[in-house]
């Protein structure tokens, strides 16, 4: 299979790897994800935990900052994720979490990129790498 | 991001982790906002410390960096709690709720944060013009911006605590001359009195887009504080407004905008969406205090409540403003008429709903918007010469 590659901007460094988890829209950590169990309240309800989380951007309360901090001291955070436009609740979120986060991939990774697909993340160069033996030298 | 040597200093851990993690947290949002510096705040006012809001994460968060050693760089100030922190019992506060709140103040204490615990951090220490704040808290934030003209963006809960941390914040938005233009003109019919005041306020956030910055003409001269903190409140909660730039009022008013684009507004629009948000429905509580009351408000509606009231009064306000109003014995008389009045706290931040109340009556466009939202509680909207009334004659 033919090797997708994304580029973005680094913004919280570290290298992930997971399976994806897409959602078209934006995210707001209060509401739309439960805090206690780290699961996401839309597109069916999946676990956060280990997934890359592949989003528009966040929206709603700055509070969601912290349920992403709280998510990760509770190892159930996601691994890594990727977003299309950078807005300061994810940004704070990530940077205290230590989660990886690449910021202003091209739109169209919404559409690309289905739930399930392997994810290689580069936190520090602003990469996403689609597909399981898709790396730097493919 | 060009940074000082002292930024780079606090980036690199050399004042400790809290500090760096504070730095980095920062840097990365104003990088990302296309900030080239950051620029050194006088105050930062850290909004989003009820439990009741940032539940076990926040207060997890909080505690870290207090044990990491954690201290402010800035004169510092909090936003209200879910609970008077003293009379907390009165209130009938879950005791299981209190203790993890208190356990917040303990940490914002260790790091040195001024436990205001006020929405009105204005009323404590008032910014001069043109000076830099982080504050959060959307409508002190409009108050700062359009009636004081010092400058501050929306800034999120968890960015006022770094803030507060480094003394810093990122230098975009508001924070820059050319971002403070007004581009909007407004007409408005003079307000009659607070509520209408807060309706329009509510329009404009409601109305107006993102980036939009009006020009307002038609509020009076001397029209009292309170009425344009209503105003600023609402359209804060009903929008993003942080800057609203009246004529006569604002110290940066200036002229008004050169484009043509030209928004009026008149009564029959305020009483739309009065009937909007509002409902019609008997109250069973009664409430002054979005945002918290200054002293001149205690007086006044100590002068307008004449006899004691027959459903529940509640009053909110700061402790610096509590502290002034009981040395001048308002607090015993408004207690006398059966008002109560808590400190650190109000409706909207509290675990209301514990408390079984459904029909809240009050003159702020803001708890109106919020009450029915968070805690699913009616709104009847007032005047505070209505609700002194009602109040008193018991429907």
């Amino acid at each position: 299979m033919q090797c997708r590659v994304y580029k973005g901007r680094g913004i919280v460094g570290g290298k992930a790897e997971g399976r994806a988890l897409v959602v078209e829209g934006r995210i707001s950590f209060l509401g739309d994800v439960d805090a206690g169990t780290g699961v996401l309240k839309m597109n069916g309800g999946e676990r956060l935990v280990g997934r890359i989380l592949v989003f528009e951007a966040g929206r709603g309360s700055t509070v969601g900052s912290y349920i992403i901090y709280g998510l990760a001291t509770r190892g159930l955070a996601p691994a890594a994720m990727v977003v299309v436009e950078a807005e300061p609740i994810i940004i704070t979120g990530c940077v205290l979490a230590g989660i990886p986060l690449v910021s202003g991939v091209p739109r169209s990774i919404l559409r690309e990129v289905s739930s399930g697909e392997i994810l290689r993340v580069d936190g520090s160069r602003g990469v996403v790498y689609v597909g399981e033996r898709c790396t730097d030298n493919a | 991001m060009h940074l000082t040597r002292i930024e780079e200093r606090m980036l690199d851990g050399e004042e400790g982790e809290a500090r760096a993690l504070a730095m980095k947290v920062i840097v990365k949002v104003g990088e990302a906002l296309g900030a080239e510096r950051l620029v050194e705040v006088s105050h930062a006012h850290a909004s989003g410390i009820s439990y009741n809001n940032i539940g076990e994460p926040g207060l997890r968060l909080l505690r870290r960096l207090a044990e990491a050693g954690g201290r402010v760089k800035t004169y510092a100030t909090v936003n209200p709690i879910g609970m008077d922190a003293d009379a907390w019992m009165d209130m009938h506060v879950p005791r299981s709720f209190a203790e993890k709140q208190l356990e917040v103040l303990e940490a914002l204490k260790a790091m040195g944060f001024k436990l205001t615990l006020t929405c009105t951090p204005y009323y404590v220490r008032k910014p001069r013009l043109g000076e830099h704040l982080a504050w959060g808290e959307s409508s002190a934030v409009a108050y700062a911006n359009s009636l004081l003209g010092a400058r501050s963006n929306r800034e999120g809960g968890p960015l006022t605590i770094m803030a507060a941390l480094t003394g810093r914040t990122y230098y975009a938005g508001l924070h820059l001359d050319e971002n403070r233009r007004p581009n909007l003109s407004v007409e408005a019919e003079a307000p009659k009195n607070s509520l209408e005041a807060s309706l329009l306020g509510g329009y404009l956030g409601k109305t107006l887009k993102e980036g939009e910055i009006p020009y307002v003409r038609g509020i009076k001269q001397g029209t009292p504080e309170y009425w344009l903190k209503e105003m600023c409140a609402a359209a804060g909660a009903l929008g993003s407004l942080a800057l609203c730039l009246i004529e006569g009022v604002s110290p940066e008013a200036g002229s008004p905008p050169s484009s043509e684009e030209k928004l009026s507004v008149d009564r029959v629009e305020l009483e739309r969406l009065k009937e909007e948000i509002g409902s019609s429905d008997q109250p069973d509580l009664y409430f002054l205090g979005c945002p918290h009351a200054s002293l001149s408000e205690l007086i006044m509606l100590d002068r307008l409540v004449k006899g004691r009231v027959k459903v529940e009064f509640w009053v909110t306000l700061s402790r610096h403003e509590y502290d002034q109003a009981s040395s001048k014995g308002i607090v015993r008389s408004l207690e006398s008429k059966g008002i109560r009045v808590w400190r650190d706290t109000c409706p909207i931040v509290a675990p209301f709903k514990s408390l079984g109340y459904r029909v809240m009556a009050t003159n702020s466009v803001k708890a109106a918007f919020y009450m029915p939202r968070i805690h699913g509680v009616r709104v009847v909207l007032m005047s505070v010469e209505e609700m002194a009334r009602h109040a008193v004659q018991g429907v």
